[in-house]
């Protein structure tokens, strides 16, 4: 009987639930590129700031920045559809720092989909003036 | 807020639904009533009022009128047939964070408004079955319809319309002084929701679509004119039975029934968002005498939520779906049931008892909780004449869930016999 309903069960959520494998989080990784190509030692993103995050676009879920050593940065994050936007402060190896803008996943039609367990994601950085 | 979400969401009341099982069964059960043909015509009234809502989705309280007709007709001594119509009119009071009807089946992924009211409501229920028996073998089918209108008439203004189809049928056999059967049934069940805002000025509330523990869609929630939300799907049920055939005797059963729920919404494509399968298991067990009966009973109720990832283009296609909330309830209850009869009145006594735990998780919070309730039943009808009767069964519960909580619920009706 057990494994009548066993079977029925399977079927039911089979049928109905396309799920997305592995666990509910996705381990994200974040590389930062300067368009000149220059190393980044350091990249600061002040998370107080309203823009300034990694958001779900469909439930709203959002992670503070973590600060990006050597041009790079992981979190973990829920498994879904993300915009990634800030405005930061990088340090290049020769001790100049310059305002950068990072609008590439900004605005929902651009947004990042993070579906598997682990992703990579290189973000094009904008040099402020 | 996201606090008072989590609570309002996962209060579940408790109900003695064992007993609802014992006295609804279906089918065959038709076989060992009294051998006579009725056509029943009845009013009811029924008045439901709580001192602080136990579950604020549910509301506070219920006024409601009710009209019943049924027959049930013996085509000879192997063969019974019975229908019935039903129609409910009345107005469910103080219903908060929910918008949508059948809240039990669908919750946590309801729709909700952050303002709440009353709730006017109409159901209309037609139902039939038929039994037979071929010397030891019997078997019976069965169907019903129900047809739910919630809605109101102030902002914000939901208006849900459910329907609600269950086909079945069950086969057994005779041994001695019991029968066994087994019945399976299937349920195809519809529900459009629909918030809208006629003032001219705006919306006044959000309209959430709920993912439980405080979170909920934020893409597609917010305020707005109108708001429209499906949920569709079907489930499946099992059940053995062991029954006395003189009506006296040990009385058992056990039962499985599942149901997932789809949630759409057409105004982005009809994106199918949330999906929720529902599992339930019973196991009851009792005796009944001529004029009383126990029945202790253990339901286990699982649930299991999944959140559909949506895409980020204008089509919102899904990408997938993530297993996020899980429930687990357990529940326990004892109903006693003793009848006195007079020359006129009939007098019932239900004293009632019940415990449950429930534990709830999201992969992000998790909390559980226990619940205790007991209650007593009165019942009391009274024959006017031979035709005509009233009944009457006021009820009384009390709910221990961290705060007190009292209920009375009171029935009230007048019918006559054909």
């Amino acid at each position: 009987m057990r494994k009548i309903l066993g079977i029925i069960l399977l079927l039911i959520v089979t049928s109905c639930v396309k799920t997305i494998p592995g666990g509910g989080m996705c381990h994200l990784t974040l590389q930062a590129q300067l368009p000149s190509g220059e190393k980044i030692v350091a990249l600061q993103v002040d998370n107080s700031l309203p823009g300034n995050q990694i958001r779900n676009i469909n439930t709203g879920e959002t992670y503070p920045i973590p600060v990006f050593v050597n041009g790079q940065c992981e979190l973990d994050v829920l498994k879904g559809v993300y915009i990634i936007a800030f405005d930061g402060v990088a340090a290049l190896p020769n001790g100049k720092g310059y305002k950068v803008r990072c609008t590439e996943h900004a605005t929902i039609l651009t947004a990042v989909s993070l579906v598997q367990d682990g992703e990579n994601v290189t973000l094009k950085l904008q040099v402020m003036q | 807020m996201r606090r008072v979400l989590v609570i309002l969401l996962f209060l579940v009341p408790l109900k003695s639904f064992t007993q609802e099982k014992w006295s609804n069964a279906p089918g065959q059960t038709l076989l060992y009533y009294n051998d006579y043909n009725f056509t029943r015509v009845e009013i009811r009234g029924q008045f439901i009022e709580q001192d602080k809502a136990s579950a604020p989705v549910d509301g506070t309280g219920l006024r409601q009128g009710e009209f019943n007709a049924w027959a049930r007709h013996c085509l000879d001594s192997l063969k019974r047939v019975e229908g019935g119509v039903s129609y409910q009119r009345g107005v469910k009071l103080g219903v908060k964070m929910n918008s949508s009807s059948d809240w039990q089946l669908l919750q946590p992924y309801i729709v909700l408004d952050s303002v709440g009211g009353d709730l006017q409501r109409e159901q209309y229920r037609f139902w039939a079955r038929y039994a037979s028996r071929h010397g030891q073998f019997i078997w019976s089918v069965h169907a019903s319809f129900r047809a739910l209108h919630e809605y109101r008439e102030a902002d914000p203004r939901p208006r849900n319309i459910t329907s609600d189809l269950v086909l079945g049928a069950s086969a057994g056999m005779e041994a001695g002084e019991y029968a066994i059967s087994l019945e399976a049934a299937y349920r195809k069940y519809h529900q459009s929701c629909s918030v809208q805002f006629m003032d001219p000025s705006g919306s006044n509330a959000t309209v959430i679509q709920s993912l439980g523990f405080g979170r909920y869609f934020t893409r597609f929630s917010g305020a707005k004119k109108s708001v429209d939300t499906r949920f569709q799907g079907s489930g499946y049920s099992i059940q053995g039975r062991l029954e006395p055939t003189s009506g006296i005797g040990w009385l058992a059963g056990a039962g499985y029934n599942a149901i997932y729920l789809v949630r759409h919404l057409p105004e982005f494509n009809e994106v199918p968002v949330s999906t929720i399968l529902r599992e339930e298991a019973t196991l009851y067990g009792g005796k009944k005498w001529a004029h009383s009966y126990v029945v202790a009973g253990l339901d286990g109720i699982f649930k299991r939520g999944y959140e559909n990832v949506i895409d980020q283009s204008s089509a919102f296609l899904s990408l997938g779906a993530l297993q996020m909330y899980r429930q687990y309830s357990l529940r326990a209850s004892v109903v006693g049931y003793n009848e006195w009869a007079f020359k006129k009145v009939n007098l019932g006594l239900q004293p009632m008892l019940a415990a449950c735990y429930t534990a709830a998780s999201d992969g992000i919070s998790a909390m559980d909780w226990v619940a205790c309730q007991t209650g007593l039943n009165l019942e009391i009808s009274y024959r006017l004449s031979r035709k005509l009767y009233i009944y009457a069964a006021p009820r009384a519960q009390f709910t221990l869930f961290g705060k007190s909580n009292w209920c009375i619920d009171t029935m009230a009706t007048i019918g006559i016999e054909f």
